[in-house]
């Protein structure tokens, strides 16, 4: 598949946009182009020059040019379509009468964001004294 | 001290206390009665904003089921509560 390869990059975290294959561990390219992607253990040919995603140099590319980019992308377009989704039902909960499954008043919403704030704080406390 | 200045202050005793509660929650491993991150938090903000927002401009009938409503309402001991 991949027997004249250019280079591989291997052991990263590599998103798509190939719904049936959304992430994938190897890329082989070749004259500019993908022409094997999978797992680190897919057949890469010949000598092909291989960089191992973990590295430094390749971490930083795969962050700052593939993966980051397209994965906030896809988180902030989900986030916002749900925003819109939740104030959709806020809307129509009181158009119709109907019980709302949320607080009715902007200080009980607030109080369930503080206690998530403080969630997430220890979160991030513990996790950066480990 | 006024009646108003002593609500902020419940209601920003209030906002202390959740900050405590989630922190407590997340230190000892218990269940968090919000949700873990904030998209899920936000989530809650938009649905309350979006009842408000129809509640002040787009409705003109009463909200019967307002009490059967989800969550704490953030009413305080003496503050009369809408029927």
């Amino acid at each position: 598949m991949s027997d004249n390869a250019d280079a591989a990059f291997i052991r990263g975290h590599i998103t798509r946009l190939d719904r049936s294959q959304p992430e994938v561990e190897a890329v082989a390219v070749k004259d500019g182009g993908f022409v094997a992607v999978g797992a680190t253990g897919f057949h890469l040919g010949p000598q092909p020059q291989g960089f191992n995603t973990s590295s430094r140099h390749a971490q930083h590319r795969k962050t700052t040019r593939c993966a980051l980019p397209l994965r906030m992308e896809i988180a902030m377009t989900d986030l916002f379509m749900a925003l819109v989704l939740g104030l959709g039902i806020g809307v129509g909960c009181r158009w119709f009468d109907l019980p709302l499954p949320a607080p009715p008043k902007l200080v009980g919403a607030l109080l369930g964001v503080a206690m998530t704030l403080g969630f997430m704080g220890a979160d991030y406390a513990l996790r950066s004294t480990t | 001290m006024s009646n108003e200045s002593v609500q902020r202050i419940k209601i920003a005793l209030g906002l202390l206390l959740g900050l405590a509660i989630g922190a407590v929650c997340r230190l000892l491993s218990i269940p968090s009665p919000a949700p873990p991150v904030l998209p899920g938090a936000l989530l809650v903000v938009v649905m309350t904003l979006g009842y408000i927002a129809a509640d002040r401009w787009f409705t003109t009938r009463a909200a019967h089921s307002r009490h059967l409503c989800g969550g704490p309402d953030g009413s305080i001991k003496g503050q009369a509560k809408q029927p």
